[in-house]
């Protein structure tokens, strides 16, 4: 059964059918083909998965980021970034990297991330001085350092397929994220430096900076309350992915004065999708998972690795290279949704850590995003900076080394996640 | 998206077809506002209610939410068809022609509307039998969520169909593009 539904989703995607129906109507196949089990399981499978309560978090993570980001408070935490970065050289490239991690304390989608800042920040980098590949490539890569810190959709989907707590994935991805975003800056501030790139605009003064801190101070506590709430049990990740949409609400309406029904609507209208988008995978994948249980699939592959190859480094990186190659034309969420149910048991084989395991795989996943050829961040912030993909690519290739510099770190070294 | 100007009997399919998913996104978003609100409303005032209150909290606080999110979710799943946002690999369709591509899309909207109609029936056989399956606190049968899967899937198989007749008669470029808040990754 597993054979067939692997080949059937393999042709189905092929045709460019979404990869949430290309799910179902392969499992629908496998077990017509196998003519005993009952459709109706399909049915039950994706009934159950619209019954988690933890999942309700989704759409509203979605809607606070949207929320945030959509009004004054998104200009606000971007003029903080540009003008923090302005004082050091290759500041206005690293104003992409220090505006990923705030955005990232909000939002908690890359691709959402890429667009929003790009649009911004590659037309004011270029009027300073900096080619639009070198822009685009800093984008592209950036972007991923937003699912890294909480609060982060990847994480929670993945807590979804291992039983990790949320809260401790969060915690988890917090330094892997500043790491990436200290090696991007340290990048960016050499490339300046190596190509002689001065910026044009004089650096303000650190009242003025501090002004502008203060001014952001809402947005950038918002992932310090969500910590909290989660650590302290204060409320279950659900309810404080409803208080974080109340605290946009709050600073929309009263601190900011910019909320408008028509945004509310909106940006509701975007979660939902998102959402819908999202939960159609999920569904698809509790129906693959459920077939592959039943052909005792993932067992049978982690005893196979686990006799092939004996040694537990070589079996992460093995994981490492397949998530690589598999991120490249699969997107996060149904990459996370089918490789954790086989990857999980694999690590516990070898005793990794499933935290450990989830920053792994939404690293590599992310670094999938910009990948060359296929990538959405890439496309995106190619596209935005009106620039070649060729071009972009040559520029890419630093940040991509950083970015595998980061992983193998993160891949071998527990306690850069587990603390 | 470049419209060719169209006329007779191809007009009037593309006027009927636009009508139809104007008509199903309209009550799509509809039902994502006001059950997300309701969502928002009744899971903030359980906060509230869990420190307010000695029985720390709503007893319907997770089983109506848990009820009405499928009908949020399948909302969310037809809007995402109408406007691109469901994620596919689209190597093999961009190495193809003009004609190729059109051929191929509708190849796959055909498998997903085959499909989806074979599963509607079975999930509508399941929803039949489960009237007797109620929900523990507040007495809600089963059956209500897997109506409301079956309606979703409803929705998919027309809203993918209007959006088959454009394909075949306008071509390719007839695609809806997701906007960046559409996407998820």
């Amino acid at each position: 059964m597993s054979l067939t539904l692997i080949v059937a989703f393999t042709v189905l995607m092929l045709l460019a059918i979404p990869v949430g129906h290309a799910l179902i109507v392969a499992a629908g196949t496998a077990l017509l083909v196998q003519g005993q089990i009952p459709l109706t399981i399909i049915a039950q499978q994706m009934y159950q998965q619209t019954q988690s309560f933890p999942m309700l978090a989704l759409p509203f993570f979605m809607l606070a980021g949207s929320l945030m980001l959509g009004g004054a408070l998104g200009n606000e935490l971007l003029a903080f970034a540009s003008k923090a970065m302005q004082r050091w050289r290759g500041g206005p490239l690293s104003t992409t990297v220090v505006a990923s991690v705030v955005f990232g304390g909000v939002s908690g989608s890359a691709v959402a991330n890429a667009s929003a800042l790009g649009s911004v920040l590659i037309p004011w980098q270029k009027r300073q001085g900096y080619p639009a590949p070198l822009c685009a490539a800093n984008n592209a890569t950036s972007a991923i350092i937003d699912i890294l810190i909480p609060p982060s959709i990847p994480l929670i989907l993945y807590s979804l397929v291992s039983n990790v707590s949320i809260a401790d994935l969060f915690t988890a991805g917090i330094l892997p994220g500043l790491l990436m975003a200290g090696g991007f800056i340290v990048l960016c501030s050499w490339i300046a430096r190596r190509r002689g790139y001065v910026s044009p605009e004089a650096p303000v003064s650190k009242a003025e900076l501090a002004r502008l801190a203060w001014r952001s101070m809402p947005a950038l506590l918002m992932p310090v309350f969500i910590l909290l709430g989660l650590r302290f049990g204060i409320a279950t990740p659900t309810e404080i992915a409803v208080l974080a949409v109340l605290y946009a609400l709050v600073l929309s309406v009263v601190l900011y004065r910019d909320m408008s029904w028509r945004r509310f609507r909106v940006s509701m209208v975007e979660a939902g999708v998102a959402t819908g988008v999202v939960m159609l995978v999920i569904m698809g994948s509790a129906i693959v998972g459920w077939i592959l249980t039943f052909d005792q699939v993932p067992q049978r592959f982690a005893e196979w690795v686990s006799a092939t190859i004996s040694n537990p480094y070589f079996v992460i990186l093995a994981m490492n290279i397949l998530l690589l190659l598999v991120g490249m034309p699969i997107d996060l969420p149904p990459a996370i949704l089918l490789l954790g149910p086989i990857f999980v048991p694999l690590a516990a084989s070898i005793g990794l850590d499933p935290v450990q395991l989830g920053i792994i795989m939404v690293l590599n996943l992310g670094i999938g995003l910009y990948t060359p050829p296929i990538g959405t961040t890439l496309f995106i912030s190619t596209s935005i900076a009106r620039t070649s993909l060729g071009e972009t690519t040559r520029e890419l290739w630093p940040f991509f080394g950083v970015a595998m510099i980061v992983l193998l770190l993160v891949s071998y070294v527990p306690a850069l996640t587990i603390y | 998206m470049d419209r060719q100007p169209e006329t007779g009997w191809r007009a009037s399919a593309i006027t009927l077809a636009d009508g139809v998913d104007r008509l199903a996104a309209r009550f799509c978003e509809l039902v994502v506002i006001a059950v997300g609100s309701a969502l928002l409303a009744m899971l903030t005032a359980n906060v509230g209610a869990r420190y307010a209150l000695e029985s720390g909290g709503f007893r319907f606080a997770q089983e109506l939410p848990e009820r009405l999110f499928p009908v949020f979710i399948m909302a969310g799943v037809v809007l995402g068809v109408q406007k691109g946002g469901h994620m596919a690999v689209e190597t093999v369709l961009a190495m193809l022609g003009r004609q190729g591509a059109r051929l191929m899309l509708l190849v796959g909207h055909a498998i997903v509307i085959g499909s989806y109609i074979l599963l509607s029936k079975d999930i509508l056989l399941l929803a039949d039998m489960l009237w007797i399956d109620r929900s523990p606190v507040m007495g809600i049968p089963a059956s209500y969520g897997y109506y409301t899967l079956a309606i979703g899937l409803a929705l998919v198989i027309v809203v993918t169909t209007t959006q088959a007749v454009r394909v075949a008669l306008m071509g390719p470029e007839a695609m809806p593009v997701p906007g960046p808040e559409e996407q998820v990754a």
